[in-house]
Order: structure tokens, then C-alpha cells, then sequence
């Protein structure tokens, strides 16, 4: 049987890489006596997948964990067997099953990351003004991590802004939302966006002033516009968290481009 | 007070973070308010290689068990995140409240490797403790270390106000329980140090003064108190059947060196390896029942989730069930999908069995330790293995199907000649000779060898205590030799240990109080993490061996007299002396021991307590 969980990654957990947080959920089956199905082949593994790496430092209220089990369970029983063995910081906001007709798997599905990013500095500053100004560029200059060489290389990173705009002008400075390409195709870091945004202010990128935090993953919705990664059929199983983590969905053509 | 929010600050900006932060399953979390005792367990080295240390395990959750007491973590920050640290002005910290480790009332370092004493002093500083004893006033946490680098303290002497000397679990209780006493007292330092020095098996080195010859041998350690103890006896844990240990684990939230959940099966080990220091001063063999490990593996992997169990002890095929304990727990741990890993196997024809089964086809590579070349030496260092033995055990992994041996063997061990070293070479090739039989041409496919070869540190407590180390430049000549001979085979890889980190190992496991000198002047030159190859400074450690003057020719190049004073004999390990020199004397004589089991060899553990439990032969 095929499942979802819904999850937040928060606090002190925001420091526990992607691998980790595999390992770590592995374990948390094994504590809750929830059998998975495990691979064939040379070297068996449990059959699960995180739908998007969540960066390292980087908060979420939206990740999603697909996985196999080997026999049938309640959704409700998963979920409440899991809860106590998961560590502070894991929060769980949904399990839902998974149609046997989805043919592919919820990794494959994500196009688009949403992350609400607060950074303490300057409040007095006209932040909306400035992000105008730097949207309204051309192109737009990213430094990214090349996988291969693992060097930096200048990209222009316009093609997979979505939107990225000011929500709040905080008292301790602004909250930006941003949209953003992602999944196995294109995929741009929230970070390379902020540093970008900053360089181009010229002003001193310091990661600390910053908290970085997921709210949602989204697929297409089949009609040019987005929704969320996974909407589960019963409304009690968790609809009202998965709305609060982040808009609902978004309307074909919406974002800064239109 | 915590520095949660100045640490943040810099989690941010190192290198893998999760391993400042704790919050792992299992962790234990109490009101610092309502703890009579704050205790940090300090690790001088870095999470990963903390956590994987069993003894971490058993005694945090011992002490967290006393109502009073509150025992936190505390390890040595990676180099990038120290930088930080001292820049932005963070203390060193506990993992599980961020309080500044100054705070804590009692810090307990175990020193599991010489070459983490540097770190000692590191993460001292790094806390603002005074590193030396005599500065310390009151109000300042007392700095307790044990484990067994502790059965030599003297090098660390000016540094820490009290060792405990042997088993962990039932001291670390009494001193706590002591501490609350004295906190409720009201009394001074010094009244605190006289009440654990009371305690058997804890070694108050400031209650003693050395004195010296004209020839720098120890002449005597005056007593500076007349209530210590003329000697500190190690302590022993009788009985592992009712001695705690934890049913839960801490459960790293990050990769550690060894991620997985270990049951320790017995502790000792009666074979008298005369180079083995593990072999001597954990004597006497106590074990754990079959029943008891089975049912201490079930619940840890329920409380932890992991993937991997291990089973650990000196010498796994030496506990008296192995072969129905470990087929047992194989049918369980493949029931739920658990891997098993056996360190210490000996090779026979059952541990082959075992192999073949929990290894299968991804047979991932056969350790096997001869520790010298020839028979000759072997019977010096009382490795009671055989040519044959050694040769039955590959011929039997090849035929198995295991492509990658590892063959460990010492150089530089008392009597060593370069026929010795011809040994090694010797049977490598050998070895190669029998894959080539088994895959019947020359070229023996992917089949490779792996020699490894360290070099021999003496170490305190063995009866190789009184025997030189090799001169830097033989062992580089040693090294240079062995390489030639295996170089004109394809398949055999050489691997070695540097010599420089050899020469510092032993010079601070067979080091005196002065010692204590040539540590700091290497911290302070900015030796630290001397454990890691990359951080390793040897020509700071010269710096400081020469400005301090000390004379490596007194403390390890020379073959020290039987009847002299060791600086470590003020502690009592349990295995006499006499018992020490007599294997001293065989060794030169080429005669071996046989294993204990099978005849009491009078090493004199029974004078305090009986062998007998479990020790069937």
C-alpha cells in the first residue's frame, strides 16, 4: 500500500540534512512497528521518498514523504503510531493513502516551492521599491552550486522566479514569499535568491539574518495554474492543515509576470 | 543561563550543524534548577566519534537515572565551528540545555586515546576553566576524567582534580551522591576532593608529590594528605548480570562513525596478549548471560529503530554461548530486516558459518589480525595462533567467495627482526598462492589483500610496559623495507601509520607528571584534534619537546629496569606486577601463556575478586 505524510521540519531540525531526515524516518517506522516494503534486489532498502530536499538550515511546513508499506493500514493508525516516536521538531500533518492508479510518484510531480523568508535588517528600508527595481531587470544574476564541479558558476535565475514579493514589512525587517521552480527539472534554492537580491542591493548577505522556511510544495493542476502536492480525499484527514501552510492554489497565468 | 540564541547565530554558518544541537530520541531533558548535581559528560573529540562510544551511552543514562543529578553532553567542537566560537565569543557548551559548560559542577572527560589529551586542554580553555588544578578556586566545576588512559593519569595530573579509575557505572553514582553531600555542606574545594578521594578507585593526583633521581627515574610519590590511599585500586563491576545498563540509546539525528545499536556481551579477556593493554586492565572476564543480551538487543531496537546491532567484547567467539546466541538473534534481526555486525571474531569454522550467513554474496571484506610474521614473534607477543591456523582461515574465505582481505600486523614489537618482516611478506604471498590455486590462474581476478601494518606504542599495565619503542627512523626504515617486498606483487596493498603519530602516543601513555608540561606548551603552540590525520601537527610537538627540554631517550627509547618505579604503579589495575614482569621474562624467551580459561596463570585479579563467574572454558 501506498501512503503520504504530510510533515513540518522546524526548529533545531532544520539542521539535519536530507539523507538524515531519511534515516531518521526509517527509524521511526521501525520504532512504530510499521512494516515498509523493501526494494529487491542486491541491497534491499525500504521503499520511501522525500517529494523535494529541503535545504539545510532551511525551516518547512510542507514536506511530503511517500512510502510503501507491506501490509494495509488505517491512515489514522500510521499517524498516531508515529507521532511518539518522532523526534521534537517533526511535526506530522496529514497521512493519507495514495490512489494504486497514480503511476507516478509524488517526487516526479513537484514544479513549483513556495518558502516565506524573514530577514532582520533595516525595517526603515523601502524593500517594496527595491524589489520592483529588481525584478524589472532583464536578467536576473544568481551565483549557483554546480553539482559536477562543485564550483559557483552565474546563472540568470529570472526563468524560475514565480513571484517573489513582500508580504509583511516587519519590525525587525521584511517578510518576502517566493515562488520558485523546483523538482527534478529546474530548481532554485531560496538562498541563491535572497544572496542574489542582496548583491544586487549591495548589501552584506549575512545568512543569520535570515529564516528560511518552506510552506508548500505544488504540482500542475492540469489547467495551468498550480495546487498543492497532495490534497487528501477526506477533508478530516488534514485538508485544514495543509491549507494553513500556505496558499491554497494558484490561478493559471498568477505571479509577478503576469 | 544558556546560549541557545549565540549559538544559533552560528549554526548557520558551519559545517554539519545537527551536531550541536541535540534534541535526539531518547534524550533526557530535566529541570537545571531542581539538579542538586550538574554533570557533563565531556567526549574530547567530535560528536560522531563521541557517539559512537558505548561507555558514553551506559553512563549518561546511569547518572540521569539519579533523581538529583542531571548528566549532559558535551563535545569537541570541529575546527570551523571553534573558530566561530572564539571569534563571537560562545563558551563551550552542553547539547541538551546550551548552558555553558564553566556551569556544570562536576566535568567528566573520558580518555579513550592518548592523542585526545590536547583536546582535554582545548575544550577547557574553550570553557574558560582554568586548565590547571592548583588555579581553580571555589565555585569553579571539578574536572574529573576516566576510561583507560586514566591507568596512566600522571600526564594529566596538573589538570585534573580527580581520575576514577576502572569500571564507570557504580563510581560515577557514588561521586555524585558525594558531590550533593558536600554541596549541602557547604564546605570547601578541598573538602571535596578529601571525600571522593575516600571513594575506591578515585586518584586525587594533587594529594601526591613525585620525586625524582639524579637519573630522572621516579624515585617516590610522597603523600601530600595522610587519608589517601598508598595505592588506588581500579574498580571492578562483579556481577554484568545485575550491573545497569541502558535499555534505550541516544539515537544521533546525524551519520556518527558507528550508527548503531551494540550490546556489550562480557567484559575482559583472558588471552594475555602481552602487547594489549585492553587485555589486561579489564580482567577479570565477566559475562552476560545469553538470555540477558538477547533480551537487552530486543528492547534497544525497539527504543532506537536502528538497522544494525552489534555485539561487543574483547574477543566475540570467546563468550561461552556464542554459537546459540548468535544463531538465535541472526533468525531474529532477519525477521525485521536488522543487519548484525561481529567485531572480534575469531576465524573458526563456526564464525565462517556465521559470516557466510549474514553476509551472504555481499561479502564486504575479512579482517584478520596475525599481528607479526613469524611464528617466533607471534610466541613473543603471545598470540596463540599458528601458521596453519592462518592458512586454514584464508583458504576457507577464499573458497567462500571473499575477494578483500585485511591482514593487520605490528612493527617494532620487542625482539622484531627484519626475518619478521620477511614473515609478513612471506605470508601475503602466500596467501595470494592460495587464491591463485582456488581460481585457478595466476591472474586471480578482483581477489586483493590489504597489509596493514601500525607501529608498537608500549603501553602502560602490559608486560611490553618496560620495552623502547623503535627509533623514528627504524620504523621509517621498516616501513620503506616492507613496501620494496610487496611492491612486485599485484593485488597486495600496503598501508602504514605515521611514525610521528606513534612517538606522541606513547610518549604521553608512558608519560610522568612533567609530561604535563610538554602537553600544554603543544596546545598552546595550536596542537589539537591530534587524532585526525589532517590536523595532526608532528613539528609543533617537536617544537614543544625541545623548548621543554624533555628526553624522548628516558621516557621511550629506553628499555626501562623491572624493578623501577612506573609513574602509572601508583594505580592498581588489578594484575600484578609480578605477574607483569614474569610474561616479560617468557617473552624474551619465546615462551607463550595459555589462555586463563583453561588454568588460573596467577595474574593476581583474584586477590580481589573470583574469576569464577561464567568463565567456562
Amino acid at each position: 500500500m501506498k501512503y503520504v505524510v504530510k510533515f513540518s521540519k522546524t526548529g533545531d531540525l532544520r539542521y539535519i540534512s536530507h539523507l538524515d531526515t531519511m534515516r531518521l524516518f526509517q527509524r521511526a517506522f521501525k520504532r512504530a512497528g510499521i512494516g515498509l516494503l523493501h526494494s529487491q534486489g542486491f541491497n534491499p532498502h525500504p521503499r520511501m521518498i522525500l517529494a523535494l530536499p529541503l535545504p539545510l538550515g532551511c525551516e518547512s511546513r510542507g514536506e511530503y514523504l511517500e512510502f510503501h508499506t507491506a501490509d494495509a493500514m488505517e491512515p489514522s493508525v500510521i499517524k498516531e503510531r508515529l507521532e511518539p516516536v518522532l523526534p521534537r521538531g517533526i511535526g506530522l500533518l496529514f497521512c493519507a493513502p495514495i490512489p494504486e492508479a497514480e503511476r507516478k510518484n509524488l517526487a516526479a510531480q513537484v514544479v513549483l516551492a513556495g518558502y516565506r523568508l524573514e530577514s532582520r535588517c533595516d525595517p526603515a528600508f523601502d524593500w517594496r521599491e527595491a524589489l520592483n527595481a529588481y525584478l524589472s531587470q532583464e536578467s536576473i544574476l544568481g551565483e549557483r552550486r554546480q553539482k559536477k564541479t562543485k564550483s559557483y558558476a552565474v546563472v540568470n535565475i529570472k526563468p524560475w522566479i514565480k513571484e517573489f514579493s513582500l508580504s509583511e514589512a516587519g519590525e525587525e525587517g521584511p517578510v518576502f514569499f517566493a515562488l520558485l521552480s523546483a523538482g527534478s527539472g529546474d530548481n532554485l534554492n531560496p538562498e541563491v535568491l535572497l544572496k542574489s537580491f542582496f548583491q544586487w542591493l549591495d548589501r552584506p548577505y549575512l545568512r543569520w539574518e535570515h529564516s528560511l522556511c518552506r510552506t508548500e510544495l505544488y504540482k500542475s493542476d492540469g489547467n495551468g495554474g498550480f495546487c498543492p502536492l497532495f490534497i487528501p480525499a477526506s477533508p478530516a484527514e488534514g485538508r485544514e492543515a495543509a491549507g494553513r501552510s500556505g496558499p491554497e492554489s494558484i490561478p493559471a497565468g498568477a505571479g509577478w509576470e503576469s | 543561563m544558556n546560549c541557545t540564541a549565540q549559538v544559533e547565530r552560528l549554526l548557520c554558518r558551519v559545517e554539519k550543524p545537527g551536531r550541536y544541537i541535540g534534541g535526539e530520541l531518547n534524550m533526557v531533558n530535566k529541570d537545571p534548577e531542581k539538579a542538586v548535581t550538574r554533570f557533563g559528560f565531556a567526549f574530547p573529540d567530535t560528536y560522531e566519534i563521541g557517539m559512537s562510544y558505548l561507555g558514553l551511552q551506559i553512563l549518561y543514562f546511569a547518572m540521569n537515572r539519579l533523581e538529583d543529578v542531571f548528566c549532559e553532553r558535551i563535545f569537541a567542537p570541529a575546527a570551523d565551528m571553534e573558530a566561530l566560537m572564539r571569534t563571537e565569543g560562545v563558551p563551550l557548551f552542553t547539547l541538551e540545555t546550551k548552558t555553558p559548560a564553566g556551569e556544570m559542577d562536576i566535568l567528566g572527560f573520558t580518555l579513550q586515546y592518548e592523542l585526545c589529551y590536547t583536546n582535554v586542554l582545548n575544550m577547557l580553555d574553550l570553557a574558560g576553566i582554568p586548565l590547571k588544578s592548583a588555579d581553580r578556586r571555589e565555585g569553579d566545576p571539578f574536572i574529573n576524567a576516566g576510561g583507560p588512559c586514566a591507568f596512566n593519569p600522571e600526564p594529566l595530573a596538573d589538570f585534573v582534580d580527580f581520575f576514577t579509575i576502572g569500571d564507570g557505572e557504580e563510581v560515577a553514582e557514588e561521586i555524585c551522591r558525594t558531590h550533593g553531600e558536600w554541596k549541602a555542606s557547604g564546605a570547601s574545594r578541598r573538602a571535596f576532593l578529601e571525600a571522593v578521594a575516600r571513594i575506591p578507585g578515585v586518584y586525587v593526583p594533587s594529594f601526591y608529590q613525585p620525586a625524582y633521581g639524579g637519573n630522572g627515574v621516579l624515585e617516590c610519590m610522597d603523600k601530600l594528605w595522610a587519608g589517601a590511599p598508598d595505592r588506588v585500586e581500579k574498580r571492578i563491576v562483579e556481577d554484568m548480570e545485575t550491573c545497569f545498563f541502558p535499555d534505550r540509546f541516544l539515537v544521533p539525528l546525524i551519520e556518527v562513525v558507528h550508527d548503531r545499536a551494540v550490546v556489550e556481551i562480557f567484559r575482559g579477556c583472558s588471552r594475555g596478549c602481552r602487547f594489549c593493554q585492553a587485555g589486561m586492565i579489564y580482567r577479570p572476564v565477566r559475562e552476560r548471560s545469553m538470555e540477558a543480551i538477547l533480551s537487552l538487543a530486543e528492547k534497544q531496537l525497539a527504543a532506537s529503530g536502528h538497522e544494525e546491532i552489534s555485539l561487543l567484547s574483547l574477543s566475540t567467539s570467546d563468550h561461552s554461548q556464542v554459537e546459540p546466541l548468535i544463531t538465535e538473534l541472526m533468525g531474529r534481526c532477519r525477521k525485521n530486516n536488522v543487519s548484525i555486525s561481529l567485531p572480534s571474531l575469531r576465524l573458526d569454522s563456526f564464525s565462517f558459518r556465521v559470516l557466510e550467513e549474514i553476509q551472504g554474496y555481499k561479502k564486504t571484506g575479512l579482517t584478520f589480525a596475525p599481528e607479526a610474521g613469524t611464528q617466533r614473534l607471534r610466541d613473543v607477543v603471545n598470540k596463540n595462533i599458528t601458521e596453519k591456523d592462518i592458512f586454514d582461515a584464508m583458504e576457507q574465505a577464499i573458497s567462500l567467495g571473499w575477494n578483500s582481505l585485511k591482514l593487520y600486523f605490528m612493527a617494532g614489537l620487542p625482539t622484531e627482526t627484519f626475518e619478521d618482516l620477511d614473515g609478513i611478506a612471506k605470508l601475503a604471498e602466500e596467501i595470494m598462492e592460495i587464491s591463485y590455486r582456488a581460481h585457478g590462474s595466476r591472474k586471480g581476478g578482483r581477489f586483493h589483500i590489504t597489509v596493514s601494518l601500525s607501529n608498537f606504542v608500549p603501553k602502560p599495565h602490559t608486560p611490553f610496559q618496560w620495552a623502547p619503542q623503535d627509533s623514528p627512523e627504524l620504523f621509517d626504515e621498516k616501513h620503506r623495507y616492507l613496501k620494496e617486498k610487496l611492491r612486485r606483487f599485484k593485488g597486495i596493498n600496503f598501508r602504514y601509520h605515521g611514525t610521528g603519530t606513534s612517538r606522541i602516543e606513547a610518549l604521553l601513555a608512558k608519560g610522568d607528571r612533567r609530561t604535563g608540561d610538554v602537553l600544554l606548551r603543544a596546545w598552546q603552540l595550536g596542537c589539537k584534534l591530534d587524532g585526525w590525520t589532517e590536523h595532526f601537527r608532528y613539528e609543533l610537538w617537536q617544537q614543544a619537546i625541545e623548548e621543554c627540554g624533555v628526553d624522548m631517550e628516558h621516557y621511550i627509547y629506553r628499555r626501562m629496569d623491572e624493578n623501577e618505579l612506573l609513574p602509572w604503579d601508583i594505580i592498581d589495575c588489578g594484575v600484578s606486577k609480578d605477574f607483569l614482569k614474569a610474561e616479560w621474562e617468557r617473552a624474551q624467551r619465546g615462551e607463550t601463556t595459555e589462555d586463563c580459561r583453561k588454568g588460573c596463570k596467577n595474574c593476581g585479579v583474584n586477590r580481589r575478586t573470583s574469576c569464577e563467574r561464567r568463565m567456562t572454558p
